[in-house]
């Protein structure tokens, strides 16, 4: 609304004022910033639409477009445990070790970004602003090393392992995947630094700098990374096999092992902007 | 020397405490010199009248040692004298029983008196049962005569006359009544001769008890007097009294001889006694004048070396000696019998030559400046001569002046004889040939013949009128002959005197001998020349210079010159009696000086090092006529005769002779001795050091030992040995030291010798030497061994040896046993020998777990080690000791294992599991895990639990378990992995049954022991069963 009674009532043609349309192209590096992530690498591209109005060197550039982003992440190893009995009844914390937990996301975002910028010289801006975004299509795909084991209280040792008669299977390699619950909705701030390179007096080349976390909005994560519920949990029908079939992930995105995630991404923009200003000519006319 | 006389004299008065006379005193013990009755009288006023006095003190006393003696005093005991203004007489006698038989008196007694012998002492011995005398055993300060018991039991003759310490030897037979010993001094009235009677040392002797010495001799050579004598006893002691010191030396030898030295020339009183065992014989006296042979250009004075002669008056001038018979004729010099004698008393005057009173001086019987005189001839008429001669060779320079002194002595009828009658002196220097030497001219200067009462000279005789007889003496009068003319003869100097022809008459001579050298005293000395020169004296003299024999400088004894005038200077020393006999000395004012040099070698005797001495002194002089740049000192022929000896030992010397002796302590050292060479009066003097480096001569007591084979005889010393001795025999050395020999002889048989003798096999090899080879023996059996063993005794070794067999026993290193068990069996294989019992001795750290310190087991016995309750798992070391019945006990390391039980461990079953239980790890501490199968480590299994899947059907496993803080762990048990087989029998029952474990979990069959639940199917009844 400000924006557009800024655009409805500066003056066409006033000089101080001017308009421009363009599009931007932009790489970007993303990570996933978040606890217990041993480690993340993803990337994407955006391509924006852009209003831009400026007056003298302040200026003001609004942007829709797609935001396209694949991030792989590692987990840190962790244990799920369960009190159950043995087969032999005997009391005991049947574990699951998970290890190399990988999951890789594939985002597609839908964006609308403004932001304001100044020239700091004939060739330098900044520009400072925000984005919101929403995801429109949102996959993943989880690879895990479990390997199962029973701790108990009467024996020595920390666990028992590798007795498959009782669950505890060796160690193997567990896949899974799906869509991304979450609609990613996160709003981000900006900011962009960049030269402006004219290319003729109707349009300009800028190259910038840019980076902006996004933070996610009514993200609920409640759900568990790993889904046990359609594993055979009967001690004396169990096996290794139906674990492997049964045992399901959900995304880090959507679970409580990734609480407060945010999105990180830093990127080169590339921006084509042409002036479509309605310039009057000024009139060096005496008194008519 | 002082040393050595203490040395002596004690061992002197130990012998004398082990002698057995019947009676001795010395009057040194307080005890017997209160047994003594000095002075009786019969009353206060003859006590008071008796002026001499026997007192037993101090002032006196005969013998090197001791302090006291009985002697007479007139003074109160201040000083040894009589008082002879009226006859008086004086007793001190001692009671005693002289046991029956034949006795030895000897005692030391000393007394003058007067020349009648009117003073003296006498011995008696007056029993007790003749009351009469006893009543009459009185001293009595005046009395003209000694009673009539004196003479009646006087023991000999009375003594009297002497001026030395004479030693008593009588005679007397005791018919063993007790009684009383008394000396009794006598004394006329007159003028008293001191001293009176001294008495000391007083023995009753068993003469029989030892032989007393005799034939004693002596010889004086070199300083040093060997004393010889005859006797057969023990040792022998030797008491010597220098006469003319008075001073006493003991000596003490083995031998029949003693080697004295260190005694100047002069007379000496030896007492030579026996000791056979310790009874001492009576003493043997000997007083012999000693004269050092060698230390005068004449000896003179030894008389046995000499040729004497005795005949007839009228052959007095026979050029030859057929007519005289040889022997010296000596009884002492006192003796009217002696014709050929010593005289040697320095103020001894020849009463012949005094008036009757004695009162004026006569003739001195020994120049003052003459160690002594020969006394040829006696006061006896007789019409006898005698002659002694004396072979003489003329050295060159050394000698050449023969100087005889003569004092004749003759008695002439107041109407005299004839002169070839009357008594004669005569004196003859005779060659090679026997003829007497010179010209006829010479003669008159080298000889003498003189008869009383005629010549020319006689103004130069004294008379004195003696009973009616005139006795001519003629004073000491000197001859010196000049011998030049008879270098390298050899001469016979005789002298002769005889009575008168016709007996009436006596005639006898006192002369002394000397050489002199053509020396003039006064001769510079020193770096100074002399100024004044002095001839020898007694002569008439005539001094000229050399060069200016015409113009007489002096006609005395002596001239002076002028400082620094070195002319040569002649002296006609002329005889008084005869002008024209004369000698020539030349003298010049050449500074002289001594040279000292000395020489000396070692020898040894009476366990002391002796050295002699010889001085090589001479004189040199500064030749200051030769020119000025070679002017120097020149050695002469002239001798030193003044020296003086520093022996390094504190004994200073002075001495004429060139030859002395000294004797150093045996031990021997370093001593400095130093000569000094002394001229002109010791006015210059040179000296020169002799370093002795003296040996040790003692000898040590050694020890002989001799090896003898049973039946040998050893000889040893004279000795026959035949059996094992140890003895000691005492030896004398070559140095006359003692020593002791120790002699062990050991005997050794020959006899075979047996041996029966085991050896442990663990000795082995046994080596045998059999005589001829070493054998090497390794197994049991008889050995034969023929030896001449290092005694060179032969014998037959039988060897019998027993091997007694190396030990063997097979016993693991280690057992083991669960720590739930009950005890270690340890197995054992006696393999070989003999075992009599085993011993285990339990380490420290299985102490500290609760075993015990010692286990001991029989042999056949199990080896079996209690479990201390509730013993910690661990290896605990220990010693098992294999004790043999005959050999060394063998010991072995063993550790003892106890293993942790396996209810550390359970299984799972289900194909489960088997693992440690955590409440044993909380137990425990275990903290490291490796699970072995069949022994062997299963690669990787590290953790407290093992798979069964990993387990073997029939194998068996442990897990090795490593506490906290440890580094070697402790295994557990075993465990089998496997179906139990046989379980119905182990539950004794054919019942159905499901077995579970205490978890309830059912179970076929189980693999470990431990608890389980049994449940009997046919009742459902339920229990619980431990299964092993």
């Amino acid at each position: 609304m400000l924006l557009g009674l800024i655009f409805l009532c500066s003056p066409i043609g006033a000089r101080g004022l001017q308009h421009f349309l363009g599009v931007s192209l932009a790489g970007v590096e993303a990570n996933i910033i978040g606890e217990n992530l041993k480690s993340q690498v993803g990337g994407g591209g955006q391509a924006l639409f852009n209003y831009e109005f400026a007056y003298k060197a302040f200026f003001v550039n609004v942007g829709v477009g797609a935001d396209y982003q694949l991030t792989q992440g590692k987990l840190m190893s962790f244990i799920e445990s369960k009190q159950m009995t043995d087969i032999s009844g005997e009391p005991m914390e049947y574990q699951y070790r998970f290890e190399q937990y990988q999951e890789k996301q594939t985002i597609l975002y839908g964006m609308f970004q403004i932001l304001l910028g100044t020239k700091l010289s004939p060739n330098f801006y900044l520009q400072a602003g925000t984005h919101i975004r929403c995801a429109i299509n949102k996959t993943y795909t989880t690879q895990a090393n479990l390997f199962t084991t029973g701790a108990y209280s009467r024996w020595a040792g920390e666990f028992i392992a590798n007795v498959p008669s009782y669950g505890f299977y060796p160690s193997d390699s567990y896949h899974g995947g799906g869509d991304i619950r979450d609609l990613r909705v996160t709003i981000a701030p900006i900011v962009e630094f960049g030269y402006l390179v004219p290319l003729s007096r109707k349009a300009d080349l800028r190259i910038a700098l840019f980076g902006e976390y996004a933070f996610p909005m009514n993200n609920e994560q409640s759900l568990s990374i790993v889904d046990y519920s359609q594993v055979n949990m009967d001690v004396r029908t169990w096996s290794q096999a139906d674990l492997q079939r049964n045992l399901k992930f959900h995304s880090v995105l959507d679970s409580s092992i990734l609480p407060s995630w945010g999105n990180l991404e830093i990127g080169v923009k590339v921006s084509f902007l042409f002036d479509v200003t309605n310039y009057k000519v000024p009139c060096h006319c005496m008194n008519e | 020397m002082f040393k050595r006389i203490v040395l002596e004299l004690l061992l002197l008065s130990a012998l004398r405490s082990f002698a057995m006379p019947i009676y001795t005193c010395d009057f040194e013990s307080e005890a017997e010199r209160q047994q003594w009755i000095l002075n009786p009288t019969a009353n206060a006023m003859q006590a008071a009248s008796l002026k001499n006095k026997w007192y037993i003190d101090t002032l006196t006393h005969s013998g090197p040692t001791g302090n006291y003696a009985l002697y007479i005093s007139a003074d109160g005991n201040k000083s040894i004298n009589y008082n002879a203004s009226n006859a008086m007489f004086v007793l001190a006698y001692r009671p005693m029983t002289i046991p029956k038989g034949t006795y030895g008196i000897l005692f030391d007694w000393l007394a003058n008196g007067k020349p009648s012998g009117s003073d003296a002492i006498s011995v008696c011995f007056v029993p007790d049962d003749d009351l009469n005398v006893q009543k009459q055993l009185f001293s009595s300060g005046n009395s003209s005569s000694v009673p009539n018991w004196v003479k009646q039991y006087a023991i000999d003759t009375v003594f009297a006359h002497a001026l030395t310490w004479q030693h008593a030897h009588i005679k007397y037979k005791s018919d063993g009544r007790p009684g009383k010993l008394i000396f009794v001094w006598a004394n006329s009235g007159g003028t008293a001769k001191n001293p009176p009677a001294c008495i000391d040392n007083i023995e009753v002797l068993d003469e029989s008890a030892c032989a007393q010495p005799y034939g004693i001799s002596h010889m004086a050579v070199n300083g040093v007097i060997t004393l010889t004598w005859e006797g057969s006893a023990d040792s022998y002691s030797i008491i010597v009294q220098d006469n003319t010191t008075g001073k006493w030396y003991g000596y003490t030898t083995k031998e029949n001889k003693a080697e004295i030295s260190d005694l100047e020339e002069g007379m000496y009183s030896f007492r030579l006694r026996g000791y056979c065992g310790s009874d001492p014989s009576p003493y043997a006296e000997y007083n012999p004048f000693i004269v050092y042979e060698g230390t005068r250009c004449i000896d003179y004075l030894t008389l046995n070396k000499a040729a004497c002669y005795t005949g007839a008056a009228g052959n007095i001038n026979d050029l030859g000696n057929s007519m005289f018979g040889q022997g010296c004729v000596d009884y002492g010099y006192a003796s009217i019998k002696s014709r050929h004698t010593i005289h040697y008393l320095q103020n001894e005057y020849d009463p012949r030559t005094m008036d009757d009173e004695g009162n004026s001086p006569g003739l001195k019987t020994v120049p003052s400046d003459e160690l002594a005189s020969v006394r040829l001839g006696n006061w006896e008429t007789g019409a006898q001569a005698e002659r002694i001669e004396y072979k003489y060779k003329v050295e060159e320079g050394a000698s050449d002046i023969l100087k005889i002194r003569y004092a004749v002595v003759m008695q002439s009828p107041a109407q005299m004889h004839d002169i070839g009658d009357q008594s004669h002196f005569k004196l003859d220097i005779l060659d090679s040939y026997g003829q007497p030497i010179g010209t006829a001219s010479d003669r008159v200067c080298n000889s003498a013949d003189f008869a009383a009462g005629y010549g020319e000279d006689m103004g130069e005789w004294y008379t004195v009128n003696k009973s009616g007889n005139m006795v001519f003496w003629k004073d000491w009068t000197t001859i010196s002959v000049s011998l030049r003319n008879y270098i390298g003869q050899t001469l016979t100097i005789r002298l002769s005197t005889s009575d008168c022809t016709q007996g009436g008459h006596y005639g006898y001579a006192y002369f002394t001998l000397a050489c002199e050298t053509g020396e003039i005293r006064g001769l510079a000395c020193g770096s100074e020349p002399s100024t004044h020169f002095e001839a020898p004296q007694g002569f008439n003299y005539r001094w000229y210079r050399e060069d200016q024999p015409d113009i007489v400088l002096s006609d005395k004894y002596y001239l002076d010159i002028e400082p620094n005038d070195t002319m040569y200077y002649v002296v006609d020393v002329i005889s008084k009696t005869n002008e024209n006999c004369y000698y020539q000395l030349v003298a010049s004012g050449i500074p002289h000086n001594p040279i000292a040099r000395a020489k000396y070698t070692l020898s040894a005797a009476n366990c002391q090092n002796i050295v002699s001495f010889v001085s090589d002194c001479s004189v040199r002089m500064f030749n200051d006529q030769r020119s000025a740049s070679s002017q120097e000192w020149e050695s002469t022929t002239a001798k030193v005769t003044d020296m003086a000896w520093n022996f390094g030992d504190g004994t200073i010397i002075s001495t004429h002779r060139d030859s002395v002796t000294h004797a150093y302590p045996p031990q021997g050292g370093k001593y400095k001795v130093k000569l000094y060479a002394y001229l002109s009066e010791r006015l210059c003097c040179d000296s020169v050091e002799v370093n002795l480096d003296l040996p040790d001569i003692r000898t040590k007591d050694f020890i002989v030992t001799h090896h003898i084979c049973d039946g040998d005889v050893w000889t040893f010393n004279g000795k026959e040995y035949i059996d094992e001795t140890h003895d000691t025999v005492r030896y004398t050395s070559w140095a006359g030291c003692d020593s002791l020999f120790v002699v062990d002889v050991y005997k050794h048989d020959r006899t075979p010798i047996d041996v029966d003798t085991m050896i442990c096999g663990n000795d082995m090899p046994f080596l045998f030497f059999n005589g001829k080879d070493t054998l090497s023996i390794t197994q049991s059996g008889n050995y034969r061994g023929e030896f001449i063993n290092r005694w060179k005794c032969d014998s037959i070794v039988s060897l019998h040896i027993q091997i007694e067999p190396v030990l063997a026993v097979d016993m693991p290193d280690t057992s083991m046993v669960c720590a739930d068990g009950e005890a270690f069996d340890i197995p054992y294989q006696l393999l070989n020998g003999r075992l009599d019992s085993i011993y285990v001795y339990m380490g420290q750290s299985a102490l500290n777990v609760g075993f015990e310190e010692k286990y001991g087991f029989c042999v056949g016995e199990p080896m079996i080690i209690p479990l201390p309750n509730d013993v910690r798992p661990g290896k605990y070391a220990a010693t098992i000791r294999y004790v043999t019945p005959l050999c060394k006990a063998e010991e072995q390391t063993i550790y003892l294992e106890v293993n942790y039980p396996s209810s550390v461990l359970d299984q799972k079953s289900h194909n489960g599991w088997v693992g440690v239980l955590q409440n044993e790890v909380d137990k425990y501490h275990f903290v490291r895990y490796q699970w072995y199968r069949d022994g062997v480590p299963v690669p990787g299994a590290t953790d407290p639990y093992l798979p069964m899947t990993d387990l073997d059907v029939g194998h068996s496993y442990y897990v090795y378990l490593i506490r906290e803080g440890e580094t070697e762990g402790i295994r557990s048990c075993s465990l089998v992995y496997g179906v139990a087989t046989g379980i119905n029998s182990l539950l004794h029952t054919t019942r159905p049954y499901e077995l579970y474990t205490l978890y309830g979990e059912k179970i076929v069959a189980p693999i470990f022991k431990g608890l389980y639940i049994v449940r009997y199917l046919d009742n459902y009844d339920t229990r619980k069963i431990y299964i092993r």
